[in-house]
């Protein structure tokens, strides 16, 4: 399963820049090509809330995360536990665009 | 003959190469070269926090070393955010933590961890072969 940071839980919601900050995750599973939004439970806090991100995208299962920044504690927790990083180019700007790449057969 | 520069450590690469001005008026040649190194070094003091010691052990350079780095790219920084310059991102002194890879249908930037194994690109599924691994920025 993998993660993409979003600003909205919406299919139109642009991709937000910063993993620990982001409002919601949208949970893409790769099989199924399902997708569901869930919030993300350290989006309010003053600090440390990649942290407190990771260890819930952690009790889900994800594998890949997707955004466009990472800072240096979530890097090394994400590699701690063997999740995927990916960073995104700007070109990038809402969730159905992305959605679009990762459906593709052809692409 | 001079020592050559020691090649400088980047945790994470930079998707984007720079930065453009508002100003209509200043044109994109007149543009500020920020090296990767510099930029790492503004992330890691002003973004991420950290003291200079600790930046500069992340960074595998002397503490003296970053300080320079550091006061280069403050400096950068202000006369481009003065002056409305634009500020183009390059660097070739430099090496990635990990094995980051660089897909050439999608254009995202990918890093290799022991579970996933295969370099093949996450989004769009482009076999790993098409895909560049990072040397530099």
């Amino acid at each position: 399963m993998k993660a993409i940071t979003v600003k909205e839980n919406a299919l139109s919601s642009p991709i937000e820049d910063c993993f620990g900050k982001t409002r919601y995750f949208c949970l893409f599973d790769d099989l199924s090509g399902k997708i569901d939004f869930v919030l993300n439970p350290g989006n309010n806090l003053p600090a440390h809330s990649g942290k407190k991100a990771v260890a819930f995208l952690v009790s889900l299962g994800v594998t890949s995360v997707i955004s466009g920044n990472y800072g240096i504690t979530v890097k090394k927790l994400l590699d701690k536990h063997g999740i995927q990083t990916v960073i995104i180019p700007s070109k990038y700007d809402t969730l159905s665009q992305l959605l679009g790449v990762m459906k593709s057969p052809d692409s | 003959m001079a020592r050559p520069i020691k090649q400088r450590k980047i945790l994470s690469p930079f998707p984007e190469t720079g930065f453009f001005s508002s100003d209509k008026n200043v044109s994109e040649e007149d543009s500020i070269l920020f090296l990767a190194e510099e930029y790492e070094s503004i992330k890691l003091i002003d973004y991420e926090g950290l003291d200079q010691t600790k930046a500069a052990k992340l960074m595998r350079i002397s503490r003296p070393t970053f300080t320079r780095i550091y006061k280069r790219a403050r400096g950068k920084l202000a006369t481009a955010l003065v002056e409305k310059k634009a500020m183009k991102i390059s660097g070739e002194n430099i090496y990635y933590g990990d094995n980051w890879y660089k897909c050439s249908v999608c254009e995202c930037i990918y890093n290799t961890s022991k579970k996933t194994g295969s370099p093949s690109c996450p989004l769009c599924k482009n076999p790993g072969f098409e895909s560049s691994r990072l040397k530099n920025l």
